[in-house]
């Protein structure tokens, strides 16, 4: 089963990405910002995809793209960016960062699990 | 020293920004999502009673087998639709959310920023806290019209453009 891993710093959010996530059945794992996420990926977790918003507290989301991509494990998962953010000067920081897809606040549940099936390696 | 009017102005700022992030915190937890997910709860919990209820009943007719499987099968549709929804909601209220912060950090930048009245905060201060094309789109809305009606702008010196806003 493919597991998920979702940053954000809302928890209702982080909740209802991760129910949307299971019902389609996916592993989920969540961090409350860079910083935990990156903790959590410390610890050996290894994501199918990174699922992660850009404004957080602590470490935003394009620091914690930038230490992803530094860290071997995480060099090339997949890093999708879900945020309020709508602006093409973040979406190219971003990109340059090393995020893999982005989509904006709100996107149809549908949307999200379409890009992430695009995402995920074929079985 | 501060002029009455410019410690007037701090004041009202200070307390705008402290009724917006109250009003910016109500949207978080009055925004109706853990109802939604109680209902699709409460749907799994009925369609695994059905399946149990079934299995202790071997001797139900082919209809009644068919109508609870039809009765499971539905509940897990609207299950995910219902999640499916609260995830949209959710959406819109963080947005709505940070759109609320964006002006919180303008009016602490106000209240609290260096400066006499009148240049603490700019347009474009105000324009690079943005998160959303709603925002961007009233901000030239506004500035169009008044800049229509003659009104010049000198640009000031201040902004650092930092959106946590600790130091506009």
């Amino acid at each position: 089963m493919p597991m998920i891993l979702v940053l954000d710093d809302s928890a209702t959010m982080v909740m209802s990405l991760s129910r949307v996530l299971k019902n389609a059945g996916y592993e989920v794992e969540t961090a409350s910002n860079g910083k935990d996420g990156l903790t959590k990926l410390a610890t050996g977790l290894k994501p199918s995809v990174i699922l992660t918003d850009l404004n957080m507290p602590q470490m935003d989301g394009l620091a914690f793209i930038k230490e992803a991509r530094r860290t071997a494990a995480t060099r090339f998962t997949p890093i999708i960016v879900l945020t309020t953010e709508s602006s093409g000067q973040k979406r190219d920081e971003a990109r340059a960062a090393g995020a893999s897809g982005w989509l904006t606040k709100p996107t149809e549940p549908e949307e999200l699990l379409k890009t992430l099936k695009q995402l995920l390696p074929a079985k | 020293m501060q002029s009455n009017a410019e410690a007037n102005e701090r004041v009202v700022c200070t307390i705008l920004a402290a009724q917006l992030v109250g009003l910016r915190d109500r949207i978080d937890t009055g925004s109706g999502v853990d109802v939604l997910w109680q209902t699709a709860d409460v749907l799994t919990e009925l369609s695994v009673v059905v399946l149990e209820l079934l299995r202790r009943c071997p001797g139900a007719s082919p209809e009644l087998k068919e109508r609870c499987a039809a009765v499971v099968k539905g509940a897990a549709e609207i299950g995910r639709k219902i999640d499916g929804m609260a995830c949209l909601g959710a959406q819109r209220h963080d947005l709505d959310r940070q759109m609320a912060d964006c002006v919180v950090t303008a009016l602490k930048g106000l209240a609290a920023g260096p400066g006499p009245m009148g240049t603490r905060v700019s347009p474009a201060d105000l324009a690079a806290l943005y998160v959303s094309d709603d925002q961007r789109k009233i901000h030239e809305s506004v500035t169009g019209v008044l800049f229509a009606n003659g009104l010049q702008i000198v640009p000031s010196d201040t902004g650092t453009h930092d959106r946590k806003g600790a130091a506009l």
